[in-house]
């Protein structure tokens, strides 16, 4: 869990912002704040242990007070970007990350009264694929499709961010199949495992057939997107649908990044029950406003950053 | 929108260079279609059509602008520089993702409303791509409709693939293999050259096609320049089998050179002094020999280097594709 606060001089307040989550997303949001002048702090919150949770809030409320001290009122920014989720997870694999979104909304809630905020805002990184599961031409008015379990979980967490959070302003991010690299991630994606096996020469193994459509959003540009909400005065509430709103199948990924590589990539495609569905998105879904960077970039940024990261490790 | 998942999903490509005159009326039928298969409630949808403006010299960015205001489905993608015909329509073609893909020009010569004949030819004949066999005269002019028939005829002949004399930009091609041969092309990669690396299944209807803009004496969007540079194009994307000839060739007057050689020898030692003038039995066999050689070799080195390009131009080895949907519209075509 990753704090951040500063001083606002401009309005003499404070503003401080909560990443839950310092995956992929999260340190993308990060790196995008980091740019401004912040006071930062990373922070344990156990995910498993619900006691262990209790003890790491109250933790995370004593350094917010001690932070904003005597200062008036501020503004609260909390970015849910955690979860451990996919396609492939079923119900009981979910069921820590729904807990743990529960004892947030409670610390939101805890958060709200306990500090003197003006405007507290909550983002809540969702997911397009898991909602929209096998969907194609998804447009701003394409009714949802949560097939697999991962989707209902997203679907559950929306519904409580909005019924439950009374007084915050709720902005819900739809990400479709994001991609890139972050050092703190535990997971990695398609196109980090494709790249970090292909510059090893090791095997990959991919769970959708070579035909499978995605939409692949760089990873960058969603925390761009969500970190100018947070340096937005007054952010408006809404879903916002996260996609390139250009659709690659899986070969064009192998295919480029065997041209980025310059060397054949050794995959083994094993498709499984309920793999290769597709999923697109129309232009016309996603803001305006979205900084859209093209895949072969994307791959490019993606690589060199594997490449810094396996130099300093090796 | 979403195209609902038991029908299936047509998207269209248009590359754009000069269409401000025809854009408007061309967008208007392909609305005018696709309502027209909502309203029929038809198996199949054209879901999307993606527009590449290939850095146009007219107006029809604006023009595009205000129509994709009006048409959800309608998507733009603006290339940085003009790159040309084909990389536009890879450009547009890696934008889509529906079941099939129609490759459209922008001056309505290709009309929209003959896209469901495409999709019944393909459905029915287990065919991946349909291409739009146009009239003898689809320029109306002698010179250029016979160029064009015989440089295919041509091409088709040096790189032994019977399907070139059927390309032709109106095409309709199943979703999957449109993509997979667009993410291998190169900037010198022919994309019909490249779909022949996919598929061999290829399927040719009549239709009556006009060249409207060359017809009524304005130019075209592309010209003579830019014909010739499709045609280098598509020699170099092509494995020229003539090159094997070449090998055979060579080999052939090695052989020929060795087997004449012993001839020589023999009838020497035999009939000393019969071939007359000194030296020149041996002197054209020596020619013979070396040309041989070296035809043998140059050959043998063009095709290792032809299948280096082609590697390098990303010719897969194989490529797995699911053309189970094809029942739903053979059954709807059926009836």
């Amino acid at each position: 869990m990753h704090l951040a606060f500063r001083q606002d001089h401009a309005s003499s307040g404070w503003q401080a912002v909560l990443i839950l989550g310092v995956g992929l997303i999260g340190s993308a949001v990060r790196n995008q704040l980091q740019q401004h002048r912040w006071r930062q702090q990373v922070l344990p919150f156990s995910w498993e242990d619900r006691a262990l949770r209790e003890t790491h809030t109250a933790k995370i409320v004593e350094t917010l007070v001690s932070w904003i001290g005597e200062a008036e009122s501020g503004r609260l920014d909390v970015v849910w970007s955690a979860g451990i989720g996919g396609l492939r997870s079923t119900e009981q694999d979910l069921r820590p990350e729904l807990a743990a979104f529960k004892d947030v909304m409670t610390l939101l809630d805890h958060l709200i009264h306990r500090i003197p905020c003006s405007l507290p805002v909550f983002h809540l990184i969702s997911s397009a694929g898991g909602l929209y599961t096998g969907m194609r031409f998804v447009g701003a008015q394409s009714p949802l499709n949560p097939v697999y379990p991962y989707g209902r979980l997203k679907l559950a967490e929306e519904d409580l961010a909005r019924a439950d959070l009374s007084g915050w302003v709720t902005r819900i991010y739809r990400p479709s199949t994001i991609y890139g690299y972050a050092t703190e991630s535990d997971r990695s994606g398609l196109v980090a495992t494709l790249i970090t096996n292909g510059i090893r020469q090791r095997v990959s193994r991919v769970f959708d057939p070579i035909n499978t459509i995605r939409d692949f959003v760089y990873v960058d540009d969603v925390g761009h997107f969500i970190a100018r909400a947070i340096l937005d005065a007054s952010p408006d509430p809404g879903t916002f649908l996260l996609a390139n709103g250009k659709p690659s199948v899986i070969v064009e990924i192998v295919r480029t990044i065997e041209a980025l590589l310059n060397r054949p990539l050794y995959v083994h495609f094993e498709p499984d029950a309920g793999s290769g569905v597709h999923n697109s998105y129309l232009d016309s879904a996603v803001p305006r406003d979205l900084r859209r960077t093209d895949l072969k970039t994307g791959l490019r940024l993606t690589h060199q950053k594997i490449l810094r990261d396996l130099e300093t490790t090796h | 929108m979403t195209a609902n998942p038991e029908s299936v999903s047509i998207s269209a490509v248009i590359p754009v260079y000069s269409g401000a005159d025809f854009l408007a009326e061309l967008i208007q039928r392909l609305a005018a279609v696709r309502a027209e298969w909502l309203e029929k409630k038809v198996p199949f949808q054209l879901c999307e059509v993606v527009c590449v403006t290939d850095e146009p010299r007219d107006d029809s960015c604006r023009i595009l602008e205000e129509l994709g205001a009006q048409h959800h489905w309608l998507k733009v993608v603006g290339l940085s520089r003009n790159f040309g015909q084909h990389p536009a329509t890879i450009a547009g073609i890696l934008h889509t993702s529906g079941d099939w893909v129609v490759t459209l020009d922008e001056d309505l010569q290709h009309p929209p409303e003959n896209i469901v004949q495409m999709l019944k030819a393909a459905c029915m004949n287990h065919a991946d791509v349909v291409y739009a066999s146009p009239g003898k005269s689809v320029h109306q002019s002698f010179i250029r409709d016979m160029g064009s028939r015989a440089f295919k005829k041509l091409t088709a002949v040096l790189t032994r693939e019977p399907s070139v004399v059927m390309f032709s930009s109106f095409r309709l091609v199943r979703g999957p293999i449109a993509r997979a041969a667009c993410s291998v092309c190169g900037h010198e990669t022919y994309l019909d050259i490249a779909l022949c690396w996919f598929t061999q299944r290829f399927r040719q209807i009549p239709m009556d096609l006009k060249d409207v803009r060359v017809i009524s004496g304005l130019t075209s969007g592309y010209s003579i320049r830019p014909l010739l540079s499709h045609a280098r194009r598509m020699i170099m994307s092509s494995q020229l089998k003539i090159l094997r000839t070449g090998v055979l060739l060579g080999f052939f007057s090695m052989s020929l050179s060795v087997v004449l050689g012993i001839y020589v020898l023999i009838t020497e030692y035999l009939d000393p002094g019969r071939f007359g003038v000194q030296g020149w039995p041996s002197l054209i066999l020596t020619i013979l020999f070396f040309g041989g050689v070296s035809a043998l070799l140059l050959g043998a080195s063009l095709e290792y280097l032809t299948n280096l390009v082609l590697k390098a131009q990303g010719k897969p080895t194989f490529f797995v594709v699911d053309r189970s949907r094809d029942r739903i519209l053979a059954e709807y075509f059926s009836e």
